[in-house]
């Protein structure tokens, strides 16, 4: 029976609750943007005691379809001031699946100073100390977990950045080869670090999801796995040069952010590509991998372990938003440089989106030198330390520039713009401004369309990105990866029917739209009452009026068009 | 002469990754599409194609001296 356990971390509580009936057939971020809707003053502190942290696998967590253990994570962004979704691969979700767990809900603030564990496990949960982890970085947090509890848990932890509470901080998430995912965006990391938990530790149930129909489930689910393996999109390249294999054709359109955005295109970027990356590995060997998987059966395994020039692990993964925003737009002509930046990142508890765009901006103060390593470096040990100069880079894009005086920012809604510039991917620069999640590309990333809509052009643009936002968030609520949508997307119906499988319950394809649509509507609902929305709507100044070289193109989607793209 | 250079997979499907091909000199017209076709790619895993740096659309119709990059269609980063 599917349960939410609630935490209340001043009470030192926890409770296990039955499921209202109306949050039955929510999952993912479908639960935790009705859950935040529903419980959370929108206009609170995110960092203070009325926020919640809402951590949820999607309806088809824990099943044996391929890429369906994503774990959302939800909060009022202490980055946006809006609502905020992150989500992450890794151990935790399917875990929480197979513990019926259908939601954790991290509430209040503790006593001062007070830092904790949660525990969960078959026998219930519980909040012990987490003194001994205090300050440290992701991955010796991690070591640690493993060393007492064993290496088959599930951690979902925080770095330094997170207990600083500082704006840009992320949540790590294990996976099944002990390595770091991230549930990066919106400073959900600084969310948990209010709540005094270090670090939650699942460990691996006993139990695994009922279906109402396992043969039928079973048998799809064979079906779709066959289908991603078969198309080269899902079969081959990923498994090769994961996320990277775009770089060459997002800097072929002018969109490559490159050297805190001032072009679209990088005169290095083939050796930041993902054939160039996929070499190092085969190249150098040692303990360099591609085609890794992040979540127990997922057969697109777009995950790496980068290796140096010797073959050691230097992070894992490698993957394209770090280095457009780390390489590109820092002015790196080599991944050895952008991979060593993306693991202290990681290690801090940080966004390597925000991150990239706050030692872009912190460059143009004349703080560190485009293609400098140590410079870079230096700022993010500022971090690390807690000095002020940190404080202020941690805090995220928006708060670094208006602090350095820089007016270049790349931001929309307060939070870091990813690795396509909106000036030539226009569709993206609608999804920045419009979608509840501020800039963002997961929710509806227009670099993934055919080649349909001419990226520069001011038409078109608004539909495309409301469609792109329906079905992504529609795929975020059952846990799908967004990988996973070529034999989705080409029959929709297989994603009512594997519901049915599971749940014994019909739904139509429009119905798994609608997932989507009310999702995205709950959001918009709550940035309104939280004030975010609509005057919030648009991109930084600059993209509407500094061309970018090479397309010499400007943010230019007139408002009529914007608007198309809201739901609400 | 137009030049081509197919990336990732896409060059399994034209068995080379990059072409030359000179355009019959008749005042024909051909649409970088039929082109593709012809060489066995199918146009639905073409996500995006470039002509001497800037986006076209599948009928694009070309012209002697293009430089044209053919990348697959992309599920994102």
């Amino acid at each position: 029976m599917d349960r939410v356990l609630r935490v209340n971390v001043k009470k030192g509580e926890v409770i296990f609750e039955g499921v209202k009936e109306d949050y039955r057939f929510l999952g993912g971020r479908g639960l935790t943007s009705k859950m935040v809707l529903d419980e959370v003053r929108p206009d609170c502190d995110p960092l203070g005691e009325f926020n919640k942290l809402i951590i949820a696998p999607g309806l088809l967590g824990g099943t044996a379809v391929s890429s369906t253990g994503r774990i959302s994570i939800g909060c009022k962004s202490p980055l946006t001031n809006g609502i905020k979704e992150a989500n992450s691969g890794g151990l935790a979700g399917t875990y929480l699946a197979r513990a019926g767990i259908k939601a954790l809900i991290l509430e209040g603030v503790p006593d001062e100073g007070k830092l904790y564990i949660l525990e969960v496990d078959d026998d219930g949960a519980r909040l012990v100390s987490g003194e001994d982890l205090r300050g440290l970085g992701t991955y010796e947090t991690l070591s640690k977990l493993y060393a007492k509890y064993g290496k088959d848990v599930a951690v979902i932890c925080i770095g330094p950045a997170g207990e600083m509470r500082l704006r840009g901080a992320s949540i790590a998430v294990s996976d099944p080869n002990g390595e770091l995912k991230f549930a990066a965006r919106g400073g959900v990391g600084a969310a948990m670090g209010s709540k005094g938990v270090k670090a939650i530790v699942i460990k691996p149930p006993k139990g695994s999801v009922s279906y109402y129909d396992r043969d039928g489930f079973l048998e799809l689910a064979r079906k779709i796995n066959k289908e991603l393996l078969d198309d080269p999109k899902t079969g081959d390249a990923y498994k090769k040069y994961g996320t990277a294999q775009i770089v060459n054709a997002v800097n072929a359109i002018g969109a490559l952010p490159t050297l805190n955005f001032r072009y679209g295109a990088f005169e290095h970027a083939k050796n930041l590509s993902g054939e160039i990356l996929y070499e190092n590995v085969v190249k150098r060997g040692g303990e360099g991998r591609t085609g890794v998987t992040c979540m127990p059966g997922c057969v697109i395994m777009c995950g790496n372990v980068y290796p140096d020039e010797n073959g050691r692990k230097i992070v894992s993964t490698l993957q394209y938003e770090t280095i457009a925003l780390v390489g590109s737009n820092l002015g790196f002509d080599n991944l050895d440089s952008v991979a060593r930046l993306n693991r202290e990142i990681n290690d801090l508890g940080l966004d390597t989106i925000e991150m990239g765009g706050v030692l872009g901006v912190a460059i143009d103060a004349g703080l560190a030198r485009f293609g400098d390593e140590k410079s870079c470096m230096a700022l993010l040990g500022e971090i690390r330390r807690g000095s002020v100069l940190g404080k202020v880079l941690g805090n995220g894009v928006k708060i670094t520039g208006e602090v350095l005086g820089v007016s270049r920012v790349p931001i929309a809604k307060g939070q870091g713009i990813p690795g396509y510039d909106p000036r030539s991917l226009k569709g993206n620069g609608v999804l920045y401004a419009t979608s509840p999640m501020g800039a963002d590309h997961t929710a509806g990333n227009a670099f993934g369309s055919r080649n349909e809509v001419n990226p520069l052009s001011r038409d078109k643009q608004g539909d495309l990105s409301r469609n792109l936002q329906i079905k992504i968030t529609a795929l975020e609520c059952l846990g799908f990866c967004i990988f996973a949508r070529p034999p989705l997307f080409k029959n929709p119906q297989v994603m009512a029917d594997l519901l049915y499988y599971r749940y014994g319950v019909k739904f139509t394809v429009d119905q798994v739209w609608e997932m989507g649509i009310n999702t995205l509507k709950a959001e918009r609902e709550f940035n309104k009452k939280a004030g975010v929305s609509p005057a919030q709507d648009k991109l930084a100044e600059f993209f509407y009026t500094e061309p970018l070289p090479p397309t010499n193109a400007v943010f230019d989607v007139p408002e009529e068009e914007m608007k198309k793209a809201i739901i609400e | 002469m137009v030049k081509f250079k197919f990336h990732l997979y896409l060059k399994n499907f034209a068995k080379a990754e990059e072409k030359e091909l000179t355009l019959p000199g008749d005042g024909m017209r051909l649409d970088v599409g039929s082109y593709l076709k012809s060489l066995g790619i199918p146009l639905e895993e073409v996500g995006i194609i470039v002509v001497n740096g800037k986006w076209q659309d599948i009928d694009y119709i070309l012209r002697d001296g293009d430089s044209v990059e053919v990348f697959p269609v992309y599920l994102g980063g």
